[in-house]
């Protein structure tokens, strides 16, 4: 009789912990959602859930307009050539990041439209305000992080 | 060290190839490569109108509206399996209220599924004053849209440029036509 009670409740344990468990991850995972600023301060990127996965977009430029046409800018480098009148105000330089735990998204890419090249990415949170955005080619090491802080900090 | 020693006590003569082998395969291979090449055939797909909804309060600036879509195949009598290529040949987009129309300044559009990367496939910069229905401008460059029809369902994504505010949802009306390379049955 003890240990059929003590099973029940070693079951009920694991299955309200388990509930509590992946709600929590989730919430971890859309930290990244938010408007956040790259280090130099030019833009501001918002970072939004798309089925299940990580996208950010510009939503706010410094300088808006290109002085050598004197127009909103686009995506002037763009390797695809009928892509270069894309608004750069709504573009999506970060793509496809999934959540793989400890703070961390993987397997996104950057995209960098002051020379039209297109980096692996991967997104550190250091804390609820601070991410560190790894883009790279190939491996890891060879690379460079840049800082980025939430825009409207999160208490 | 045995394996080389066994190598290089080979005396047997090597046969050359004559020539006429080496065109004749040649040729077979060249035949075998044209039929395979050939055993597809190309078929139009036309999503008809799907709604994408960006959610209100809506601001002045990029909003995203988006709409999960799965490609109705049985119609045209193919399986996702047998789609080799696919391109995406037009976008049209409509408002059912002509005073949405009028709050767009660009709109963008591109599709995002699991593990696929999102692609951008059309966009209107700047979009035309007074117009009723917007005709993207399509990429070139268009990859892997192909595998998107091979997830259960996909996700079609547009960001819009506002000129103003919005208090509700914003709707917009899209149509799509793919280009479909599939295999012939």
């Amino acid at each position: 009789m003890k240990k059929t009670l003590f099973s029940t409740l070693f079951l009920l344990f694991s299955a309200v912990l388990l509930q509590g468990f992946y709600p929590a991850q989730e919430v971890e995972a859309d930290m990244l959602v938010g408007v956040w600023e790259p280090s130099h301060g030019k833009a501001r990127v918002k970072i939004e859930k798309i089925a299940d996965k990580y996208y950010g977009k510009i939503v706010w430029l410094k300088e808006p307009i290109d002085p050598a046409t004197n127009a909103a800018k686009v995506d002037k480098n763009n390797p695809d050539e009928s892509m270069r009148q894309v608004p750069l105000k709504g573009y999506r330089l970060l793509k496809d990041f999934t959540y793989a735990g400890k703070g961390e998204w993987v397997d996104g890419t950057i995209y960098d439209p002051e020379n039209g090249n297109n980096y692996s990415c991967v997104i550190k949170a250091k804390d609820a305000n601070t991410l560190d955005i790894r883009g790279y080619i190939g491996v890891k090491t060879f690379g460079r992080t840049d800082v980025w802080k939430r825009v409207a900090i999160k208490k | 060290m045995l394996i080389w020693r066994a190598l290089s006590n080979l005396d047997y003569p090597i046969k050359r190839t004559s020539m006429k082998t080496t065109v004749f395969a040649v040729l077979a291979a060249f035949m075998l490569a044209t039929t395979a090449c050939s055993n597809t055939e190309t078929v139009t797909l036309d999503s008809g109108d799907i709604i994408l909804t960006a959610e209100g309060p809506l601001y002045d600036g990029s909003n995203t509206a988006s709409a999960e879509w799965t490609a109705d195949l049985s119609a045209l009598n193919i399986e996702a399996a047998d789609i080799q290529e696919a391109r995406v040949k037009s976008i049209t987009v409509t408002t059912d209220n002509p005073e949405d129309m009028a709050l767009i300044q660009d709109i963008t559009f591109q599709f995002a599924g699991k593990d696929v990367s999102m692609q951008q496939v059309g966009f209107l910069n700047p979009v035309p004053e007074a117009a009723s229905e917007l005709t993207l401008q399509i990429a070139d460059e268009q990859t892997d849209i192909a595998k998107f029809f091979k997830l259960p369902n996909m996700t079609w994504v547009s960001d819009v440029n506002l000129n103003a505010e919005k208090e509700d949802n914003l709707q917009l009306k899209v149509r799509l036509s793919f280009e479909l390379e599939v295999k012939s049955k």
